[in-house]
């Protein structure tokens, strides 16, 4: 069955002056992203899988070439417009615990759907509250992001980013920065929302969370040098997606 | 070399601090020195020029009559008295300034420089003369302050009517009178040539007292240095042994004369000073404020200076000279600065105060005021940075910032509607004492500009308010004539117009309380006297005074006096205080009764006063009376010569600190601003990331300080509802005006609370344009 683009990039490139000369972080990238794919993008340190999301997602400018979302070219968008689609099409997962430090983690996610105008305040309130639960963060919502551990936050960061039911949720390293219990939680958690039907783009180095994906794109000094499918993840298939994904990382030189 | 690298770093990085700094201390030192300069230099110059120019410990002005023969050796002959120098003068009750009717009488003299060798200007301003001036036949020199009285200069002319004959006089130029130049100053002097003075002398002689001019003698009467007595005593010496207060048409001692003059430089001054300590008062909060923020932000850099080695006492040495730097830097910036804006004020109050002060700087008191401020900075600053102290490595590495983030908010739930609102609420509720500086930056400049609008709104559009309080009671047209018909036909003619409120009949007369000169008012109707403390004289044996009379000799209510008039003398009983600034509030009043009790049937002329229920048809009716009766009824409106001279200060000095204002605001805004900014950048990326625009959270920042200033506001409008009247009542007191009650309405009270929050919403808004350059980027560096 043929699989709808809901992104695409043709010939990004993204550079940084240095020194007098030119850093090229990202080298005419084509990518696609399909409909309803929980795409993990891999590589090693310094191949530009975040610059390449950030790219995507319109959060950083590109030097050269064009990004187009549902065949719409978002490039060129003022930064309203930007504003307004990462508003109610994009969703985010940072690394870091990126919250806003004087929300409450309900009010962190109700802002952002307050912010999209799609619903009324009272079913934002519901749906942020339902999304907490399903997250198992509820108890936790009343509490700043600095009174909650790493892995609360980031759930509520998943359900910020869920929230406004966007047309791609972008996740740069969700996992980076905790646990290896609260690690198993978010992916599981990605994985649930993947399932429901949500395009996902995940950056990840670690084979053990990007196993949750299942179309994989290996990025090398700005490049993309090589993609694989899999099928849809499941748990008690574990096992041999990761000695499939190691053979594939293999192949790159990774 | 270390710490030489280290500052300047540290001015490097808080660069708009260091900027913000400088220009808070600049513009105060540049108006505290002006401030200071004007009010001392004014001061000591004004009694220089008392002393150059020859004038006695006490001056008084006799009409030159028979009687009076034998006055001088009277005054001669007392003990106290060292010498006694006489100038012969022509006071002039009428002419014609620039084509202007005169409102006050002036004297004229014959211009000596080897007499009194007053400072001749070739402008009313500025340009004195430096060598002897030669007044020709014809020309006439005059004080600045009819430049702004009758908008008279040179080439214009002073026409003076004697009997049948007019004195054409061309304004020759301008001259400095240290005694009678202010334009609060009712009598006015003016130079002559010797020759045309004799002339002005034989025409006023000749009309035998029928016209407008009469001739004085100016005495000046100089107490003996070894008496060890008070001019005022002198004074009262005069007024018991000679006969010195039955002729004298107006005596002062030179104190009160000195007083007259600086009424404006006291009131300028006051106003400015009490100005300044609240811009001062900013100043340290919010370097305060800003210094405590700063200090969280390097918790971080401080550990890491420790752990490689830097000594507790080097980084708050460091940090006290980071600080202290731009203090210094503005005040040393400020003085040399303030030397032209002196000469500058110096120059544009002249007409208004009538002297001339010599450029340069107060320099003992400007140096006593700025180490004062220079102490309170190194107090503040070397408590502020103590911190340092406490700092360690490991803490400030592991955690300084988590701890001094939002340790304290307010539960506000944040709605979906008004988004901006609700977050910009938020940041205020967990941003504790960031914004204080704004809350007290606004409520401090609300409170004074309110504080400038009731006082306003006291002295009225058209300077009614304030002319009434130099009335003993109120007033806005009087007249005077023989025949009562022609009075009630003039009544008719108010009716016709206006309702009458209050009439009465009323005059000033010289007396005396206890042997001291002062104006007597006697009126008809003695509950109409503006009486706040105590009752009015209803008995003919009763007398009200002012706060000034009563302070001046110490009495009170309730207290028994002697009164004089005309050769009599009686004892009346205090009964109260009463509202009075003519004369500098030296005037105390009694009931008609009371004065033919004093002195018997005397012919004196009691003008009828009216108050009328439409003030401004005053005027129109003034016109209709004198069309159709000519020179044979006296009439009057209430005016005051000072009256231009106030509103021309009060306006000068709103612009001043509505100038200042605004600078203040923008760089509270540009400080507390770029403090938010660095801590919220990472807030802003998040924003940025979920959807929001630059647009709506630079509203939402800006939409903060409006709601601080919101706050702020409130604060100062409800303590200038509390200070306003002790306040300006204590400064007005220098005018002779013992009460002061302002009223404002809510439009007025409102206006500069919105006028300021409008000007920080417009800086904020300028000054978050750094959020349009976060981009949510600096969350994959962070």
């Amino acid at each position: 069955m043929k699989q709808n683009t809901v992104l695409r990039a043709e010939d990004v490139c993204k550079s940084f002056a240095n020194n007098g000369g030119q850093n090229h972080v990202l080298d005419m990238i084509n990518l696609a992203i399909y409909e309803g794919d929980f795409t993990v993008i891999m590589g090693s340190s310094g191949a530009g899988k975040s610059t390449l999301l950030y790219a995507l997602s319109g959060m950083d400018r590109v030097t050269s070439g064009r990004v187009y979302y549902k065949q719409k070219e978002i490039t060129r968008l003022k930064e309203k417009e930007m504003a307004a689609l990462r508003a109610s099409e994009f969703g985010f997962i940072f690394q870091q615990m990126h919250l806003v430090s004087n929300l409450t983690l309900m009010e962190n996610v109700v802002v952002t759907g307050y912010l999209c105008k799609k619903e009324s305040t009272r079913s934002v309130n519901q749906q942020a509250f339902a999304l907490l639960k399903q997250m198992h963060v509820e108890e936790a919502k009343d509490r700043l992001p600095s009174q909650v551990s790493g892995g609360e936050a980031q759930r509520a960061a998943i359900a910020r980013a869920v929230i406004n039911r966007p047309g791609i949720v972008f996740a740069d390293e969700p996992t980076g920065a905790l646990n290896r219990h609260n690690t198993e939680e978010v992916l599981n958690l990605l994985s649930e929302l993947n399932r429901e039907g949500q395009s996902i783009v995940m950056v990840t180095h670690d084979t053990r969370a990007a196993i949750h994906g299942n179309r994989f794109v290996y990025l090398e000094d700005g490049r993309v040098m090589g993609e694989m499918q899999m099928p849809p993840y499941r748990k008690e298939e574990e096992k041999s997606r990761e000695r499939q994904m190691e053979a594939w990382l293999a192949s790159m030189a990774w | 070399m270390k710490y030489y690298i280290l500052l300047k770093e540290y001015i490097r990085h808080g660069k708009s601090s260091f900027i913000s700094t400088f220009l808070f201390i600049f513009i105060i030192t540049i108006s505290l020195c002006a401030v200071m300069t004007v009010l001392r230099k004014a001061d000591r110059y004004e009694r220089g020029e008392m002393e150059r120019l020859g004038y006695g410990t006490v001056g008084s002005w006799v009409m030159v009559r028979p009687e009076m023969e034998g006055l001088e050796r009277q005054i001669r002959s007392l003990p106290q008295t060292r010498r006694v120098v006489t100038e012969e003068v022509v006071i002039m009750e009428d002419f014609l300034a620039a084509g202007r009717e005169s409102i006050n009488p002036a004297q004229f003299l014959a211009y000596e420089p080897d007499g009194h060798a007053y400072q001749i200007y070739q402008e009313a301003t500025d340009k004195k003369v430096n060598h002897p001036v030669e007044i020709k036949e014809g020309e006439v020199y005059i004080p600045p302050s009819f430049r702004l009285i009758y908008q008279a200069a040179i080439g214009d002319e002073i026409v003076l009517t004697i009997g049948e004959k007019e004195k054409h006089l061309r304004i020759a130029g301008y001259f400095e009178d240290p005694i009678m130049g202010s334009a609060v100053m009712g009598i006015k002097t003016m130079l002559l040539n010797g020759a045309d003075l004799r002339a002005l002398k034989k025409d006023c002689l000749d009309v035998q007292g029928e016209g407008t001019g009469s001739l004085y003698h100016w005495y000046h009467i100089f107490m003996g240095e070894e008496e060890g007595l008070t001019a005022k005593e002198f004074q009262q010496i005069l007024n018991e042994e000679t006969e010195l207060k039955n002729f004298a048409r107006l005596t002062y001692t030179q104190t009160a004369m000195q007083n007259f003059m600086l009424i404006l430089h006291n009131i300028f001054s006051g106003f400015l000073l009490v100005f300044l300590t609240v811009l001062l008062v900013i100043t340290l909060l919010v370097m305060s404020h800003h210094i405590n923020a700063a200090m969280e932000q390097d918790y971080v850099d401080i550990g890491i200076l420790k752990a490689v080695g830097f000594r507790n006492r080097d980084i708050w040495f460091m940090k006290q000279l980071q600080y202290l730097l731009p203090v210094f830097c503005g005040i040393i910036a400020g003085v040399p600065m303030s030397i032209p804006v002196t000469g500058l004020v110096n120059r544009l109050i002249a007409p208004a105060t009538g002297i001339m002060v010599p450029a340069g700087l107060a320099w003992r008191e400007c140096f006593a005021a700025l180490s004062m401020i220079l102490v309170l900075f190194v107090v503040m600053v070397l408590a502020k940075t103590a911190k340092t102290g406490k700092v360690t490595p490991v803490l400030a590495i592991r955690g300084g910032r988590a701890d001094v983030y939002f340790k304290s908010r307010l539960q506000m739930p944040i709605g979906g509607k008004g988004l901006p609102f609700h977050l910009a609420l938020r940041q205020i509720t967990s941003g504790g004492g960031h914004y204080i500086s704004t809350f007290f930056v606004t409520a401090l400049l609300v409170f004074f500009l309110t504080l400038s609008g009731r006082l306003d709104a006291w002295m009225g559009e058209d300077g009614s308010g304030l002319m009434q309080t130099f009335e003993a009671a109120p007033v806005d047209f009087y007249m005077w004539h023989d025949d009562a018909g022609v009075i009630k036909e003039v009544e008719q003619l108010i009716r016709a117009r206006t309702k009458i409120l209050k009439k009465y009949q009323m005059g000033s007369l010289p007396g005396a309380v206890n042997h001291m000169d002062y104006v007597m008012n006697v009126i008809s109707e003695p509950e109409y006297y503006q009486v706040y403390r105590g009752r009015s004289c209803l008995y003919k044996n009763e007398a009200v005074i002012t706060d000034i009379l009563a302070e001046e000799l110490e009495i009170a209510v309730g207290d028994h006096v002697t009164i004089s008039c005309e050769e009599q003398s009686r004892e009346f009983i205090v009964t109260g205080i009463y509202q009075c600034a003519n004369d500098m509030g030296a005037n105390f009043g009694i009931s008609m009764e009371g004065y033919r009790w004093l002195c018997g049937a005397a012919d004196t002329t009691f003008y009828w006063h009216y108050e009328l229920e439409e003030r401004s048809v005053a005027e129109e009716i003034k016109k209709d009376v004198a069309e159709r009766y000519g020179d044979d009824i006296s009439i009057g409106e209430v005016t005051w010569s000072g009256m231009e001279s106030v509103r021309f200060a009060m306006t000068a000095l709103e612009i001043v600190m509505y100038v200042i204002s605004v600078f203040f605001i923008l760089i509270v805004v540009v400080m507390t601003g770029n403090k938010i900014f660095y801590r919220e950048r990472h807030d802003i990326g998040i924003l940025k990331a979920v959807g929001f625009s630059s647009g709506s959270l630079r509203t939402a920042f800006a939409m903060r300080f409006v709601l601080v200033s919101a706050a702020g506001s409130a604060a100062g409008i409800v303590l200038s509802e509390f200070l306003t009247d002790p306040l300006v009542g204590g400064i007005l007191k220098l005018t002779g005006v013992g009460q002061f009650e302002s009223r404002l309405s809510l439009a007025a009270a409102v206006l500069p609370a919105v006028q300021i929050m409008l000007v920080f919403f417009v800086f904020a808004y300028l000054v978050s344009h750094k959020i349009k350059r976060v981009t949510p980027v600096i969350l994959i560096s962070e």
